[in-house]
């Protein structure tokens, strides 16, 4: 990771709104969902954004690539120097699957049952004019890359032949035969067995160093983050509450729900009959130094 | 003292070709925490679906303080269905979205009967305030509640009939993690006050830890280990077992960081 | 400002759904049509006879096959009867026929789909494969059975739909209740012991009910259509009945001259079954987006 290149997508005090028009009831004025966050990612730096539900950490993600089209975005999101935010709709058709590429949770649904592997995988590539041969023999290449066994044969089998974990290794090779800078990840192992995460985890990892491939990956699991990124950003309700190296941050967190969250994790290494400590516990015991 | 209060043995359930479980067998203690563990596919829910009776199995008996569930008597399963109750994994709906709280919690109650309504008032409230709720919440629908909430109200519904069993299937796994925490720790505190039996279905091993003394380690409908939880995760026999531990992500960087290193060169080793 | 918690989701009680759809900024218009053509078609169907300006069975020979005119808003068909008039007390014929019918067969057909959806497998594929073999009857063939064996009477014609609807609604009711009743909340009841009564009662009726709103709105719809078809037909309640199928039929003859005689009442046909189905739909829409749950 080097200190000396430019960032490659850089975000300055974005929030993301809901119309009050788009609202359940109609009223209440726009509903902030995001509020005023700011981070950059460099070329072939891991950042994971964590966060619980409803923390904002989807509607980021899916703002860079502008995926949501009822939410009101403001500030700044620069890709490559261009500003994204406001730009017209060919602009960003271009970058997807090419020069940013995403992939979601549920490896289930992400693959159409009717098309075969070959044909998905190479997609990116045919719609952007390569022939279909062409095509099909890189799918064949990322497959394999991706270790999916007998690749080669199995681009004519259909996404119903494969299991979780190989759904996400064919969803994956789509989203890398394009060759994108940018790869969003959008908790693509919570549905996944322990096991199965962990090597789709390795693949990422292994995938991004070898092409220098930035990842910008969402989870709401901090476990998994610590082998992974190299810079974690906490979430809250729509703000950012802390951001870091992975190493500091884990070292010593310095917001109290950071603390709470690393905090209240059940851990493998941990004695037995301590009390887990939750995290309105740690926010409260912060409140309380606070005060004193 | 019976040293087993359940007795699974040789619990089988096939799903046409698909075999679910495949010859079960394990012992619940009297007072235990015990961890049923499994990937999804193990036939972990569907061991706790048969002792309930949403599934039949097709081969195989569970017995309850002696008695065999296939052939018990109605008062022998009125007092089952009581002395066992069910937590269930998805807190959004589990809960009838067209009953008050109130009345989800007296329902249990109201069916096995021998609650009068003073009785039944005073438990609901003894377990709401323990549970950390209100009164003022009794009034009002399930869909004003939280994930954590809810599954609070799910764990008061199954304590009011003051049973002697809870079978939990994965109650956290569909929660957020800040509050994971809270329900374990609620699970926990209610177990060792009304000297519950637990057999605590889940896929996560930390948690698993945390709460059980003995752990079931499922795989393929099989059984792969059983054994005390410092034995079976300090000294794991099985394969399987072994497989699933080093699999678990520790929150430590460095650590992570050198096992994929050492993950990844035995692969590259391999190819 | 920021965020709010957890966004309350909607009550499940009428005022929930009175306050929730009628005061949103967000109703669409197609909506509010909808409610308010129904209202405005049901209010008619009771009051309407009272409206009527001119008596909708007097025979005036002198004035017949008139085209509209002051006198005669909608003109006069042939007997020199008015057509609003017949209209108007056509509306009770034809729309609250139409929802007697469906009140009826939504009763029937809910009964039988409880029975068979709390009953073990084997029973409830018994009572499904007799229920299809209703359903295979085809209603304009029931509908002259019926009025064979009963007097041609609008009646009789209501219980021959019955007859013809109830099937459909308890095969799509059934399939509604065997799917509520996989919910963990309703598997929930089971683990406690709760009895097959108390678990259709309590438990999956009650959250099965909105899709059968939606499903009798949309029969009422149809039965509206279907019933004036048949009238047109004949098989339907015998003449002077100013139902609008009827009127329709009766100035088939004249559609090229006396055009008012069959277009008003047709028009009145199209009119509400499109406002009964609008509704449906508008029901349907309220009550999914709701139950989507934010998290």
């Amino acid at each position: 990771m080097s200190d000396v290149k430019p960032p490659l997508l850089d975000v300055e005090h974005l929030s993301i709104a809901l119309p009050a028009s788009r609202r359940v009831d109609g009223q209440g004025g726009d509903l902030t969902l995001v509020d005023d966050v700011s981070f950059s990612i460099r070329p072939g730096e891991r950042v994971a954004l964590v966060g619980e539900s409803g923390s904002g950490k989807s509607l980021t993600a899916r703002a860079i690539m502008r995926l949501d089209g009822e939410v009101r975005l403001t500030g700044s999101i620069r890709w490559d120097g261009g500003e994204l935010v406001g730009a017209p709709e060919p602009v960003l058709r271009s970058l997807r699957g090419d020069d940013i590429s995403m992939i979601f949770q549920d490896p289930m649904t992400a693959l159409n049952p009717v098309l075969t592997i070959g044909e998905q995988v190479a997609e990116p590539l045919t719609v952007r004019g390569m022939s279909k041969t062409e095509a099909l023999a890189r799918a064949g290449e990322m497959l394999d890359r991706l270790r999916v066994p007998r690749a080669k044969e199995r681009l004519r089998a259909y996404p119903g032949e494969f299991s979780g974990g190989m759904r996400q290794r064919v969803v994956m090779a789509a989203a890398l035969i394009g060759q994108p800078r940018l790869l969003i990840a959008d908790e693509p192992t919570t549905a996944l067995d322990v096991r199965v995460q962990e090597q789709v985890l390795d693949l990422i990892v292994e995938q991004s160093s070898e092409l220098g491939l930035a990842v910008l990956f969402i989870t709401h699991d901090l476990s998994i983050v610590a082998g992974l990124a190299h810079q974690v950003i906490v979430m809250y309700r729509g703000r950012f509450i802390e951001r870091q190296d992975v190493d500091a941050l884990f070292a010593a967190p310095q917001h109290p729900y950071t603390r709470g969250l690393l905090g209240s994790i059940p851990r493998l290494d941990a004695d037995p009959s301590a009390r887990l400590s939750t995290v309105d516990e740690y926010m409260a015991r912060s409140r309380e130094a606070a005060d004193a | 003292m019976r040293d087993a209060l359940i007795r699974i043995s040789g619990l089988t359930k096939r799903f046409g070709t698909l075999s679910a479980l495949d010859n079960v067998s394990f012992d619940v203690r009297p007072g235990e925490v015990l961890g049923l563990v499994g990937e999804s596919g193990s036939g972990k829910s569907t061991v706790i679906r048969c002792m309930v009776g949403l599934t039949r199995p097709t081969s195989g008996t569970i017995t309850y303080d002696g008695i065999d569930l296939a052939t018990a008597g109605r008062a022998d399963l009125h007092r089952y269905r009581r002395d066992v109750q069910m937590i269930f994994q998805d807190p959004y709906s589990s809960l009838n979205p067209r009953m008050t709280v109130k009345q989800i919690l007296e329902e249990p109650m109201l069916v096995v009967g021998g609650f009068s309504a003073r009785q039944r008032q005073e438990r609901i409230l003894y377990l709401l305030h323990r549970l950390g709720l209100q009164e003022e919440h009794l009034a009002r629908y399930p869909k004003h509640f939280s994930g954590g909430q809810r599954q609070r109200i799910a764990i008061i519904r199954a304590l009011t009939v003051e049973p002697k069993v809870l079978l939990c299937d994965e109650p956290v796994s569909a929660l957020d993690v800040s509050v994971q925490a809270q329900v374990l720790n609620l699970l926990r505190d209610m177990q060792r006050e009304m000297g519950l039996t637990v057999l605590f279905v889940a896929h996560d091993l930390a948690v698993v830890k945390y709460l059980c003394s003995r752990i079931v380690v499922l795989h393929h409908g099989l059984v792969e280990e059983i054994g005390d939880v410092a034995q079976v995760y300090g000294a794991p026999q099985a394969a399987y077992t072994r497989e699933l531990l080093d699999a678990v992500a520790v929150p430590d960087p460095k650590v992570e960081r050198a096992r994929r290193a050492a993950r990844l060169e035995r692969l590259a080793a391999a190819r | 400002m920021i965020l709010e918690k957890e966004p309350l989701l909607p009550r499940n009680s009428i005022s929930g759904f009175v306050s929730r759809t009628l005061f949103s900024r967000s109703w669409p218009v197609i909506d509010s049509i909808a409610f308010a053509l129904v209202g405005l078609l049901l209010v008619l169907s009771i009051v309407g006879p009272w409206l009527a300006p001119h008596d909708p069975y007097a025979v005036d020979p002198l004035i017949a096959l008139e085209p509209p005119s002051a006198a005669n808003w909608l003109g006069t068909d042939d007997t020199g009867r008015d057509v609003l008039s017949r209209l108007l007390a056509g509306a009770p014929l034809t729309i609250l026929a139409a929802v007697s019918v469906v009140v009826g067969a939504t009763v029937i057909g809910v009964l039988i789909a409880s029975i068979a959806a709390l009953s073990p497998r084997w029973l409830d594929d018994a009572i499904m494969r007799v229920t299809e073999i209703f359903l295979s009857l085809p209603s304009l063939v029931l509908a002259l059975g019926v009025t064979a064996v009963l007097r041609p009477s609008l009646s009789s014609i209501i219980i021959a739909m019955v007859a013809a609807l109830w099937p459909p609604t308890a095969r799509v009711t059934r399939n509604i209740l065997r799917e509520t009743m996989t919910s963990a909340y309703v598997e929930s009841a089971r683990v406690i012991g709760v009895s097959r009564l108390r678990l259709m009662l309590r438990h999956a009726l009650p959250n099965s009910l909105d899709a059968v709103y939606v499903l009798a709105s949309m029969e009422i719809s149809g039965s509206i259509v279907m019933m004036s078809g048949l009238a047109f037909l004949g098989v339907g309640a015998p003449p002077p009945s100013a139902d609008w199928g009827s009127m329709i039929a009766s100035g088939q003859e004249f559609i090229t001259t006396a055009w008012w005689i069959s277009l008003f009442p047709g028009l009145a046909i199209t009119i509400a079954a499109l406002a009964f189905g609008l509704v449906g739909d508008a029901i349907r829409r309220i009550n999914d987006p709701a139950s989507r749950r934010t998290r």
